[in-house]
């Protein structure tokens, strides 16, 4: 009997994310589909929720970015980890997504994002001291206000690299760009956090 | 060691900690909101899709818009088969009339050509007789008259 893709990768013994399906398990069935989708969709919403700061917009980027990958599933070849493939289809509605806000700035679009500095509120208590959690409160909204002014595409690579912990190949493939573009607009985004945070490098 | 280097290396300690903070807020934020129920942002399309729908499950409405459907559908096709129809047998009408007139006026042409022929062959042995006619003889005078008062005399002599 066919492994289902959860066995496949649970089998390998390696972290859903960085296992490319193999391409002859990916037949086009529907049962298959919603057993990704389940898997990956809160990873996608993670996601398109840091990079818009807007939990309604994330929700409705989710589902169309599983809606969009259901109709092509037949099409996907497992050159890259079906969460690189997602992520990618992702980083594009977000980019569509600014784009149309963007062309919008005119009209009064009702907006659910939340303030940079509001979002450093979401540290889970953990067993750290009051003053820790003042602490790493503080220095959440730091990160926060320079993720807020990175640009577009260095801000995806970083929320890739720090918040989904991917690797650099996996974020070039996600992003479309080579290993070095990548390489370099996380180096500037990481230069603007430590700048932020009283660093001088 | 150098205090350069151990000031690098604490902020590294730092911002790597910072890092961790800020990411451990991202997951626990996502994983609250993605708990949380919401309704899925509607764009003005998809709102007045549903609407539609939702309209159209209305049985008294949907049986109205079936109905009408329905009319529609077969009702305008029937017309228009009709409308065809009806301008054939007035083309055909038109044409049978035209053939009439035409057969009445060929007709009338036929019977007054007859007629002049009629008259014009009259005429012609008229002239034929009066070519050929002679006077009578003072000898045969009393048989000439005995045939212009006789049964079944004509004009001629």
């Amino acid at each position: 009997m066919m492994a289902t893709s959860t066995t496949v990768l649970e089998s390998m013994g390696k972290p859903a994310a960085a296992i490319a399906f193999p391409a002859e398990r990916l037949a086009n069935s529907a049962a298959e589909f919603a057993e990704v989708a389940a898997r990956y969709r809160p990873q996608i919403f993670r996601f398109l929720l840091a990079s818009l700061r807007d939990p309604d917009a994330a929700e409705t980027l989710t589902q169309d970015c599983l809606l969009k990958a259901h109709r092509n599933w037949a099409s996907f070849r497992g050159e890259s980890s079906v969460m690189t493939w997602l992520l990618r289809i992702a980083i594009n509605l977000q980019k569509d997504h600014w784009r149309s806000r963007r062309l919008q700035f005119w009209k009064q679009t009702a907006s659910n994002s939340v303030d940079a500095d509001d979002a450093g509120n979401w540290l889970p208590s953990g067993e750290s001291s009051p003053e820790q959690q003042v602490v790493a409160k503080d220095q959440v909204r730091q990160v926060w206000r320079t993720v807020k002014n990175l640009s577009e595409r260095q801000r995806t690579v970083f929320m890739l690299r720090h918040v989904e912990e991917m690797e650099i190949h996996e974020i070039a493939q996600a992003v479309g760009l080579s290993e070095g573009t990548v390489k370099a607009h996380l180096s500037r985004a990481m230069v603007r956090v430590r700048a932020e945070l009283g660093g001088k490098r | 060691m150098n205090p350069d280097r151990l000031k690098e290396q604490a902020e590294d300690v730092q911002v790597e900690a910072a890092l961790r903070n800020f990411r451990a807020s991202i997951h626990h934020w996502s994983e609250q909101e993605f708990a949380r129920p919401r309704a899925i942002e509607r764009t003005g399309w998809s709102r007045f899709q549903a609407r539609f729908w939702r309209m159209i499950a209305n049985p008294a409405l949907g049986g109205t818009l079936a109905a009408a459907l329905l009319i529609t559908s077969v009702g305008i096709p029937v017309g228009i088969q009709h409308e065809r129809a009806a301008e054939a047998a007035r083309q055909a009408a038109l044409d049978q009339q035209k053939k009439d007139l035409q057969q009445h006026l060929a007709e009338e042409e036929a019977k007054k050509s007859t007629a002049a022929n009629t008259v014009d062959d009259g005429a012609f042995l008229d002239d034929v007789d009066s070519d050929i006619a002679r006077a009578t003889p003072d000898a045969m005078q009393p048989l000439a008259s005995l045939m212009m008062d006789g049964p079944g005399n004509s004009s001629r002599r």
